[in-house]
């Protein structure tokens, strides 16, 4: 992550406020008594802020921290990565994130089970930071390009808006796996009440997608579960506080939501972003990788737009539900993991032959898979153990 | 990919914004916000600027955190968080004494 400024940097590292805040949070646990509480974030990096500053072993024994559907190359479905493997075999140039890159696939096509292997068997993909770059690069050599378009809605407007604008070129083409993180975060919660484990007590809202979205959808989903709801940052001392926020309203029996990262949040959220994305994509029910079919959770182009779109142009089936199949390796327990109802260590694949460097399973692809941000930083209790030894 | 990353606005394009990471590291993204002006510190995700950080609404999250731990804190505990607030507003250049 690059160098941030030193009004942030305060915020991940001053130890005396870490300190602090942890001891409302073991007084606000304590008041709750011996119930369990379990809190679910919703995005890779607040997994990513827990795992990597052991934030687990600060926690009291009661209060349990869980990580949700938070991470789209993930529950990007087998079969739109075999899609995009097939078209760039067939030599149409398939420009990809460098994650999704990396992303296995189920089965194979014509002898690759990931864009990586397609590029190695003589496939035609390129790895770029941004759909800017495609939109560049395939505007300055006019070759027939698809961009695999993977996201939540914080990845939207880097695609929407240059569509909408018409700076898109007529030769590339957008394979739209876009997904919504709220309605899988209901999914999520509703998957905890339906297996009678223990229900998510407290939502830590991502700040991200709610800088799209606004804080608005968390509050409709604290009121239908009756849970509170902190949109929260990303620092560490931010996760800190929403967790001594959320803990308050549990034990107050308060069910509403709270913006902690309001340097960037607002309740009505980027509302410029929000009209370009109604013109320029529909939502739909779509699939999630290990999960099925989840209502309104994706979103197509429309109108106009459709013009760009790789499943038009290419003849590439979209996904239907009576299609759909479960779409995860064999013994691979990443749907559970990312319904916050399994941990990584769980898995019989984890860090035996599932590893950030050859992924079996999607979590462990991403920097922020739990699968990939647990082995990569000990979120197995290592956080734990050092934290005992330490005496913190 | 869904990652996000403070950077500092050097230039606004046309639909496009050139900024800054820090160390040197500069990249023409999407402008993804209104309002966004040269010089502005913002959130890049993905390729594009989805907001103005406000640097001043720290101080009003850490209050918020106060309003709330206070009613709950003894007397040393309200002392290290005043300090905590306190060591925020120097650094942030409001209000210090």
């Amino acid at each position: 992550m690059a160098e941030s400024p030193e009004s942030l940097q305060v915020l991940r590292y001053d130890a005396a406020a870490a300190s602090s805040i942890k001891k409302t949070i073991w007084r606000l646990a304590n008041k709750l008594g011996s119930k369990k509480i379990k809190l679910m974030n919703f995005c890779g990096t607040h997994e990513w802020t827990t795992v990597h500053f052991g934030l687990r072993s600060l926690m009291p024994p009661n209060v349990e921290l869980v990580a949700g559907p938070g991470c789209p190359v993930c529950v990007t479905p087998s079969y739109y990565i075999e899609q995009a493997i097939k078209l760039s075999m067939d030599g149409v140039r398939v420009f990809s994130f460098g994650d999704a890159f990396k992303l296995p696939s189920l089965r194979r096509v014509k002898g690759a089970r990931s864009l990586e292997d397609a590029k190695a068997l003589g496939g035609n993909v390129e790895v770029v930071y941004s759909f800017l770059d495609a939109v560049k690069k395939a505007s300055k050599d006019g070759k027939d390009s698809v961009f695999l378009g993977i996201g939540f809605e914080t990845t939207t407007p880097s695609y929407s808006i240059p569509l909408y604008g018409g700076h898109v070129p007529e030769n590339l083409y957008f394979m739209s796996v876009l997904r919504l993180t709220p309605p899988a975060a209901s999914y999520a919660i509703e998957a905890a009440l339906e297996r009678g484990v223990t229900p998510v007590q407290g939502i830590i809202a991502p700040g991200h997608v709610s800088t799209i979205t606004g804080a608005k959808p968390w509050d409709e989903m604290a009121r239908r579960f009756g849970i509170p709801a902190v949109v929260s940052g990303f620092e560490p001392l931010d996760l800190l506080m929403s967790i001594a926020m959320l803990l308050k309203m549990i034990w107050e029996g308060e069910a509403r939501v709270v913006i902690e990262y309001k340097r960037l949040v607002s309740w009505e959220g980027n509302r410029y972003v929000q009209e370009v994305n109604s013109r320029v994509f529909s939502v739909e029910d779509a699939a999630w990788r290990g999960l099925g079919f989840i209502p309104e959770s994706g979103l197509e182009l429309k109108g106009s737009y459709a013009a760009h779109d790789a499943f038009k142009e290419f003849g590439v089936k979209r996904l239907s539900a009576e299609e759909w199949s479960y779409d995860l390796p064999a013994a691979c327990k990443c749907a559970d993991i990312t319904l916050g109802l399994a941990k990584p260590t769980d898995c019989p694949l984890f860090k035996r032959v599932c590893m950030p460097e050859h992924p079996i399973g999607p979590c462990m692809v991403s920097l922020e898979g739990t699968c990939a941000v647990w082995a990569r930083f000990g979120g197995g209790g290592l956080a734990e153990e050092i934290a005992k030894e330490v005496g913190v | 990919m869904c990652w996000g990353v403070p950077a500092r606005v050097v230039e606004i394009r046309e639909y496009t914004a050139i900024v800054d990471f820090g160390g040197g590291s500069t990249r023409e993204v999407v402008l993804a916000a209104n309002g966004i002006k040269e010089g502005d510190l913002v959130m890049v995700h993905a390729g594009a600027i989805i907001g103005r950080i406000s640097e001043e609404e720290i101080l009003s999250s850490l209050e918020l955190y106060k309003e709330m731990a206070t009613s709950l804190a003894d007397s040393e505990e309200r002392r290290e968080i005043e300090e905590y607030i306190q060591r925020y507003k120097q650094l942030l250049g409001v209000g210090h004494k």
